[in-house]
């Protein structure tokens, strides 16, 4: 029994020991400071600065009517009217119209043909045309939004006055018009804005990033100046992989405790991001993805041999990570070679999780992901392990 | 002229003595363009998942299920209650659900006007739920459609009457640039041009401050006769070519075999590249200068480049940014490129329409300037910590 006390014993004032002194070195290192600062306190500051609004508004837009109707300026004032779309410029031909959207002075062009309100007079099906500035997706979005829900508005409006002309009034014309009738719900991201879109995946992204480049150039300093963390068995005679793999750990794991919270927690709430869940469930989920990404960083930092090749060689996998947690390409549309490649990454599962849990406000939402972000933290610690153990096991041959 | 030679020949012999320089460059452009060019291979999604209740399980519902489905975009899954459907869009598993009520046959026949629940996640206000949002609200019209169409032919009304009364008017879309509003021309371009200049940044702030770190700045004073300008140019002409070949690879295969959409002139898009690697080398002589060490000046141009993404103006228009923050997309090149893609690539613009960007892109030139008095003495003394 007193083996056993005093091997726990040991156990313990070794794992602290490992723990003091990687929170040591973290704190001297001014180019991890730098990353863990800068990118973990000011970027969540920023991207919810950048992105708070989100969307834009009375895009400018040209219209060029050559019909000159009753119809076709009934047309113009509802697009006018709505949020998205303001008419900027009036021309008279398309030409001029496209000469300003190369200037980008607008976004978009209605061009109503002359015989628009002719034929609609005649009973006959009319048409009319838009181009949209495809220069960034927003404009796209807001043409293509202002122009058909006007289209669909003027469309039962223009039903409703010919069934009047045939003696069919209120319901009955009504009822002809639009015989299957619904009710829409935009749920999530009413306002369909940029904000919660960019920003909800964004912030457990500055995390997983953060730990991982911030971890990964301490690693390699110590690996090239020739005092890795896994020397440290020396003094523990070969033993206690399980300490210093925990011992380090335990030290970003505070950290990054406190980064989640601030990150994930306190920012998003600083700038009124909607966020359905309880304080708590939320934490829960934190204290979560951080061991995930600290044992995730953990492994793949083991092939980092020098300080500054991991952000040389590694930053580009940010973008591809942004993408593989699905936030904006669909994951159903994913090709099944990068789907596999998806689940490497913390973010995957957890920017997923972060989004469902602010929109739904329970964790019975996150199961899946709760689940195989249980899974990726145990994979990824004895992974982590074994790469600590296989590179003490190469210096003690060389010693 | 042979100094120069001298200085570019020892930079070629570092490139074979550390692997970082091509596996940063080549390495890195060559995973990402593997990566973003077949992820998205497809330009717009097809299948996205879309929930039905179906709670009427009649032959006008099953219909309407069945022309759901097999619409290019929308993929059926159906459910047994509510709030399945609902749980499954919370995890984010559908993009949209529809209810389809009890007696909706019964009630469409006898015109009582059923009303459908039409449940959309907007959270992505681009593709996703905004698509699959459009494509029920075409069924649901299309529906609307056939049954007045059968009420108007049973009063003998002509089928080309009818077609103007179920729709008097249509709206015809032209997507300008990107016919097929394909999400893989819209960003594939501008994201591997951002990586690529992240690439620049990195590997030259790593290759000017390593001279540092490993004390051979001195050494290469000496090649270049003690002139920091000349042995900065000289050291960077490796580099200008490497990333101007991968730069201009990259537009080649986009414009070329990809066959993206491309309105006005390759050459245009070359020279946008060419400017763009120029630019970005400035920057990163200009971080080295000031920031003299190897492990801060490759922290600052990571923590700077990211940025790029969000203050080029190609995802979040530089319009709809806080006012006070719309002025530091003027300190990124990769900007301008993105001003003079718009012009080339969608609306074929000549030179007249895109020539002020490319004084910007050039104005960074001056940048190196400010700082290689402090970058001399660096080189000279190496005065600074080496870590």
């Amino acid at each position: 029994m007193e083996e056993k006390i005093s091997y726990i014993g040991r156990w313990v004032r070794d794992a602290w020991g490992i723990f003091v002194n990687e929170l040591k070195l973290i704190v001297h290192d001014n180019g991890v400071m730098l990353i863990f600062c800068f990118a973990g306190l000011v970027y969540p500051l920023l991207y919810n600065w950048i992105y708070g609004y989100g969307v834009v508004d009375d895009m400018p837009v040209a219209v060029v009517d050559l019909s000159g109707g009753s119809y076709s300026r009934r047309y113009i004032r509802e697009v006018d009217a709505t949020r998205e779309v303001e008419i900027a410029y009036n021309c008279t031909s398309l030409e001029e119209a496209r000469q300003l959207m190369a200037e980008q002075k607008i976004h978009g062009v209605i061009l109503i043909p002359s015989d628009f309100d002719e034929k609609l007079n005649g009973l006959e099906q009319a048409t009319l045309s838009t181009y949209a500035d495809m220069s960034t997706f927003l404009y796209y979005k807001n043409m293509t939004i202002a122009t058909n829900k006007v289209m669909l508005d003027e469309v039962h409006q223009i039903q409703t006055e010919r069934y009047a002309e045939a003696g069919l009034t209120g319901m009955d014309a009504k009822q002809l018009i639009e015989p299957v009738q619904y009710d829409e719900s935009l749920q999530f991201n009413p306002a369909i804005s940029f904000t919660m879109f960019f920003v909800y995946m964004a912030m457990f992204m500055i995390l997983q990033q953060v730990m991982f480049y911030g971890s990964s150039t301490l690693a390699g300093t110590l690996r090239e100046e020739g005092r890795s963390f896994a020397q440290l068995t020396d003094n523990l005679s070969g033993h206690g992989m399980g300490r210093i793999v925990l011992g380090r750990g335990l030290a970003y794991y505070l950290i990054f405790i406190v980064l989640g919270v601030y990150g994930a927690l306190f920012v998003p709430h600083l700038f009124n991001l909607p966020m359905h869940c309880r304080w708590w469930e939320m934490l829960i989920l934190i204290l979560l993805f951080v061991a995930d990404i600290i044992f995730f960083s953990f492994t793949w930092s083991s092939a980092i041999a020098k300080r500054e090749t991991v952000l040389v060689l590694l930053l580009f996998v940010t973008p591809i990570a942004v993408f593989l947690t699905g936030f904006t390409w669909p994951t159903s549309s994913f090709p099944a070679f990068w789907k596999t490649l998806s689940y490497v990454f913390p973010t995957t599962f957890g920017c997923r999780a972060y989004m469902n849990l602010c929109n739904s406000g329970n964790l019975y939402a996150i199961a899946p992901e709760i689940k195989a972000m249980t899974l990726q933290t145990v994979v990824y610690f004895v992974l982590s392990s074994v790469a600590a153990y296989v590179e003490a096991r190469g210096f003690m041959k060389k010693s | 002229m042979k100094r120069i030679r001298e200085i570019v020949i020892r930079e070629l012999h570092l490139w074979g003595k550390r692997p970082i320089y091509l596996l940063g460059s080549v390495g890195v452009m060559l995973a990402s363009a593997i990566f973003f060019l077949t992820f998205m291979s497809e330009g717009v999604p097809e299948d996205i998942p879309i929930g039905v209740v179906d709670r009427d399980q009649s032959s006008t519902s099953r219909n309407f299920i069945r022309q759901l489905d097999a619409t290019q975009l929308g993929k059926v899954i159906s459910f047994d209650n509510v709030s399945e459907a609902r749980q499954e869009m919370e995890a984010g598993r559908i993009s949209a659900y529809v209810i389809i009520p009890d007696n909706f046959d019964a009630d469409v026949q006898a015109f009582r006007c059923p009303k459908m629940g039409i449940y959309v996640n907007t959270m992505n206000p681009v593709i996703g739920g905004a698509l699959a949002y459009k494509d029920i609200l075409t069924m649901v019209s299309l529906t609307n459609g056939a049954v007045q169409r059968e009420v108007l032919r049973a009063k003998g009304i002509s089928e080309r009457e009818i077609m103007a009364r179920i729709q008097p008017f249509a709206i015809d879309a032209h997507y300008i640039g990107n016919a097929p509003a394909s999400y893989a021309y819209y960003l594939n371009n501008m994201i591997l041009t951002g990586i690529l200049a992240m690439s620049i940044l990195l590997v030259v702030s790593y290759a000017l401050a390593s001279e540092l770190k490993y004390g051979t700045s001195k050494e290469l004073l000496e090649l270049s006769g003690d002139s920091i300008g000349l042995a900065v140019f000289a050291k960077l002409i490796p580099y200008t070519l490497l990333f101007t070949v991968l730069g201009t690879t990259i537009q080649l295969v986009i414009f070329g075999p990809l066959h993206y959409p491309l309105r006005g002139s390759i050459w245009a898009m070359l020279l946008a590249t060419f400017l763009l690697v120029i630019a970005y080398e400035a920057i990163a002589v200009f971080i080295v200068s000031m920031v003299p060490t190897l492990r801060l000046s490759v922290c600052i141009s990571a923590l700077y480049s990211v940025l790029g993404f969000s203050f080029a103006g190609f995802t979040l228009p530089i319009s709809s940014l806080p006012a006070a923050l719309r002025g530091l997309s003027w300190i990124y090149p990769l900007r301008f490129y993105y001003r003079i893609f718009v012009q080339v690539a969608l609306f074929g613009t000549g030179f007249s329409g895109w020539w002020i960007f490319v004084v910007a892109l050039l104005a960074f030139q001056f940048l190196p300037l400010l700082g290689l008095k402090r970058l001399y003495g660096a080189y000279k003394y190496q005065n600074y910590p080496r870590n």
